[in-house]
């Protein structure tokens, strides 16, 4: 159990920098998530914290202590983390239970207590009936299990996941996420954890810090992200999202290509983004709605009702709603919606403005 | 589906037809000379008698030769690997300097003749003359020379400074191929650099180290150009000198011997071609992560200097110096004294070299011979290819097999099966002509062609073929628009790996050639067993030269991809 500092860190590759002054510290038996598209920099931070990069510059404090910096620079080896790595890892030429009882024999532990141990952390991962066999006598999710035990057989300070699940079926997916976060709570261990599934970050995260091209766009718990995000990447990475332009003026926001409006107070002014997620907005009488449109299709999804309607021009939203209003209208009706929530962006007017933040 | 009955004719039709056609070509010069070799071998005087065999073990000259065979072979063997395993390791997984250029060092020394190693050591280790025994002899004040070539230590000498490439080729390739984050795994549950290696990488490359072994000591026991030109100076005679040998004295018995020899030879390597496809299938641990990550490179701290200053050393000794040897002798005019002595410097052998009918009409052979052999063969390979990875063909592993098992049998072995039974006696009659050559080469060689044509082909998805076909574009189409384009830099780079060997290639060579089609490696031969040392040296360090020249065209028709 033990906090980890990063202190400005940059990372770089040649002339490419991976990243950029990345500022962070995770409290003890904290869950971060480092989230990010594939190439942000997510995986180079998390093996920076193992020490398996040398960051170009900054440091890294496990506990007090100074791993990675210009005055000191501590192996993996000698820095007591468990790590599970996307392709797990597991030795194939050693069977489940010597793959556990590794790191244990490595500190050179009595006989009996790496017996003990193995077997309770098999235990865990309910892997205690397989530990004579071979891994590649083993599912894809049994083996990630393995590595997970490996990681956690020595008790580290901290255990790093390195997109974990990204090679499993969805459903194990899900069942293995649950499954982490209660070891992760029953252990009480800090655990950074990487992905690319902004689902997963949700799920288990206590913490989660978004990234994208190696600048950190925003650190918040899930809730926060989602709900309040601090720019449009992040709204567009977290969930799902509609980017409409518009300009404020006394007190609402007219959408451009529509010329309808919607109510603002917020401190913006001029031109603004504005994002609306599908679950926030829903059907709604003449009287209530905030906006009108053309019903332009709707799928029977068995658990929502997903359908795209028109406000007029080019603009069009997606929302996703209760089934049961399926079939209610037919696709070329007029139809008006309330806006439950949304989120308002300053608009610089750049055309990558939606995808790149820094 | 409606046209699947279609389909299934034209299954029928033109690929069990192909398959026919190699399966016949292999049987009929492949494996007939084999069977009839050992039927030679077994029923010399018309009945089953081991008579032939046991003849071996009592004439005393071929059973020191088998005995010689075994033991270089297997220090070759050991010494190979021991060389090998480190080298792959120091330049796959640590930071040593200049690792990129001792990788393409080491494996340029896998495409040059043998026969070159030998005749540089010998001016080397000569042990009246060598300049390095000299050398070495006035450095540290000794009373006579510290070495002699002309012994078993010196064959295994030389014969492991040229076969340890195949066991470092082997090693790297897997080693590159292991997922790192394996070792990352070790390194993180706090086991040390050292112990990773010890208890992670080494146990997991050892199936390939196995394999690379075994290839080693089949290939020393397989080759002539050494043990002829080392050996037979000093009276060390091997079993494929002893072959090359009885054949050229033509007597019957000799050949019933040369037969005998010959079949122990091609056991010893079908024995290890089973081991080590046994070992490496059954314990194929390489896995390749969905994940490109770089392996985490080793830090060799204070020791990177003197470790990149001991590779570099032995980089020096074992390659770098016969080079310069072979190089300088072709230059010298009395090879008694230094090339710098006044008036010893001379063209002359180079001028012979562009000028000489003798040796233009071999070169001339070898390049043709050569390219027939590199085009028949990697046809074969790209309808093999073809044949492997997109489709179900029954049958479709018969020529693969053949294929390989032709490879990996003993060239002399090769050569002395098509020289019994190609002679008109069987309906057959190509014996001294560039056909029985080219078919030779083509049996010992057309793997290298098919592996590389077949990894590539494996890498294209039958999807982009399938999609093309989807877009209209008929089956030819498709191969011209989709497939050739994606395989082509491999088909070249396989042409070439046909090409090389076949173009110095001496074992086989030595035995088929007739006066209208002596090869350069046949003449080359010649000239330093009986004209000049000099001269010889003179073509081969021009064989050199075309082999560089050819490797650095295919790492630039590759793009660098290639690597053998």
């Amino acid at each position: 159990m033990s906090t980890v500092t990063i202190k400005h860190v940059t990372k770089t590759f040649g002339e490419n920098v991976v990243l950029q002054a990345f500022d962070a510290t995770f409290a003890d038996g904290e869950f971060v998530t480092l989230l990010g598209p594939s190439g942000c920099g997510k995986t180079t931070m998390l093996r920076i914290i193992a020490g398996f990069e040398k960051p170009t510059s900054g440091a890294v404090y496990i506990g007090e202590q100074l791993v990675s910096g210009d005055k000191a620079f501590v192996p993996p080896e000698k820095r007591d983390i468990g790590m599970v790595f996307q392709s797990y890892a597991v030795w194939p030429h050693m069977n489940i239970f010597d793959n556990v009882a590794y790191p244990l024999k490595i500190k050179k532990r009595a006989k009996p207590e790496i017996h003990e141990r193995v077997k309770r952390v098999l235990d865990i991962v309910h892997l205690s009936q397989y530990k004579e066999r071979y891994p590649n006598q083993l599912s894809g999710g049994q083996q990630q299990r393995v590595a997970l035990a490996r990681a956690l057989v020595a008790a580290p300070k901290l255990l790093l996941l390195d997109e974990p699940l990204s090679n499993l079926d969805a459903k194990l997916r899900e069942s293995m996420r649950f499954e982490i976060k209660e070891i992760q709570n029953a252990m009480g261990i800090t655990v950074v954890y990487v992905t690319h599934d902004q689902t997963e970050a949700m799920a288990m995260s206590d913490r989660v810090i978004v990234i994208n091209q190696g600048v950190v766009q925003q650190v918040g718990s899930p809730m926060e992200i989602y709900n309040t995000p601090s720019n449009p990447f992040v709204a567009d990475f977290v969930g799902k999202v509609d980017f409409l332009r518009g300009h404020v003026a006394e007190g609402s926001i007219t959408l451009d290509g529509t010329g309808q409006t919607l109510p603002y107070n917020g401190p913006l002014g001029g031109r603004v983004i504005v994002a609306i997620r599908p679950e926030a907005i829903r059907f709604a009488p003449a009287v209530h709605a905030h906006l009108t449109g053309t019903l332009k299709s709707q799928y029977f999804l068995g658990d929502v009702n997903d359908c795209r309607i028109s406000l007029g021009g080019e603009v069009s939203l997606r929302m996703i709603t209760d089934p049961y209003s399926y079939g209610a209208m037919r696709p070329g009706d007029a139809v008006g919606i309330e806006v439950r929530n949304l989120l308002v962006f300053a608009d610089d007017g750049a055309d990558d403005h939606l995808k790149i933040h820094t | 589906m409606v046209n699947a009955p279609m389909k299934k004719r034209f299954y029928f039709d033109i690929k069990w037809v192909i398959i026919f056609v190699i399966v016949a070509f292999m049987l009929v010069f492949q494996v007939f000379p084999l069977l009839f070799m050992l039927y030679r071998a077994l029923f010399a005087s018309g009945s089953f008698s081991l008579s032939s065999l046991s003849r071996i073990y009592t004439y005393s000259l071929n059973w020191t030769a088998l005995k010689n065979t075994l033991i270089a072979s297997f220090f070759t063997m050991i010494f190979g690997t021991l060389i090998a395993f480190p080298l792959a390791w120091l330049v796959g997984r640590t930071n040593l300097h200049f690792r990129k250029f001792f990788r393409s060092l080491f494996v340029l020394t896998y495409m040059v003749p043998p026969y070159l190693g030998a005749m540089a050591w010998l001016r080397l280790l000569n042990p009246k003359v060598g300049n390095l025994n000299v050398f070495l002899r006035d450095l540290l004040g000794l009373s006579q020379n510290p070495f002699n070539i002309y012994t078993l230590g010196g064959l295994i000498w030389v014969l492991t400074t040229f076969y340890y490439p195949y066991a470092f080729i082997t090693i790297s390739r897997a080693m590159e191929k292991m997922d790192p984050s394996l070792e990352e795994a070790s390194k993180i549950s706090g086991a040390s650099p050292l112990r990773t290696l010890l208890t992670i990488t080494l146990p997991m490359m050892t199936p390939s180290i196995v394999a690379g072994a075994l290839l080693v000591f089949v290939s020393a026991a397989s080759c002539y150009g050494i043990p002829s030109i080392v050996g037979m100076p000093g009276n060390i005679h091997t079993v494929t000198t002893r072959i090359v040998g009885y054949v050229s004295i033509g007597s019957a018995d000799g050949l019933t011997d040369a037969t005998s020899l010959a079949v122990f030879l091609m056991f010893t390597a079908v024995l290890v071609m089973y081991a080590s496809a046994f070992i490496t299938g059954h314990k194929q641990y390489i896995t390749v992560s969905g994940k490109s990550t770089r392996p985490t490179i080793v830090d060799l701290g204070k020791w990177r200097v003197p470790i990149t200053g001991l590779v570099f050393l032995f980089a020096a000794v074992v390659i770098l110096l016969p080079f310069a040897t072979v190089a300088i002798t072709s230059v010298t005019q009395n090879l008694g004294k230094a090339v710098t002595a006044p008036g010893n410097f001379t063209l002359k052998h180079w001028e012979k070299v562009f000028t000489r009918a003798d040796i233009l009409s071999s070169m001339k052979n070898s390049l043709l011979f050569g390219a027939a052999a590199a085009t028949a063969g990697i046809l074969i390979a790209c309808v093999m290819a073809y044949l492997l990875q997109r489709t179900r063909v029954r049958g479709r592993h018969i020529p693969d097999f053949l294929i390989t098992l032709g490879s990996g049998s003993p060239s002399v072995v090769i050569a002395l099966g098509l020289i019994m039974t190609m002679n008109g006696r069987f309906g057959i009659s190509i014996y001294n002509t560039p056909a029985i050559m080219i078919i030779a080469y083509v049996i010992k060689y057309q793997m290298m062609g098919m592996r590389t044509v077949v990894s590539a082909m494996s890498q294209i998805h039958a999807s982009l073929e399938e999609c093309s076909q989807v877009s209209g574009a008929s089956w030819p189409r498709t191969m011209k628009n989709v497939t050739l384009p994606l395989i082509g830099p491999s088909v070249a780079a396989g042409w070439f790996l046909i090409f090389i060997p076949s173009f110095y290639e001496l074992s086989m060579s030595a035995l088929l050639y007739s006066s209208a089609t002596k090869v350069i490696g046949v003449q080359l031969h010649e000239y330093w067993t009986f004209t000049s040392q000099q001269q010889a040296s003179a073509m081969a360090s021009g064989i050199l030269l075309v082999v560089i020249a050819l490797n650095v065209a295919l790492d630039r028709l590759t793009k660098g991809n290639f690597s053998i």
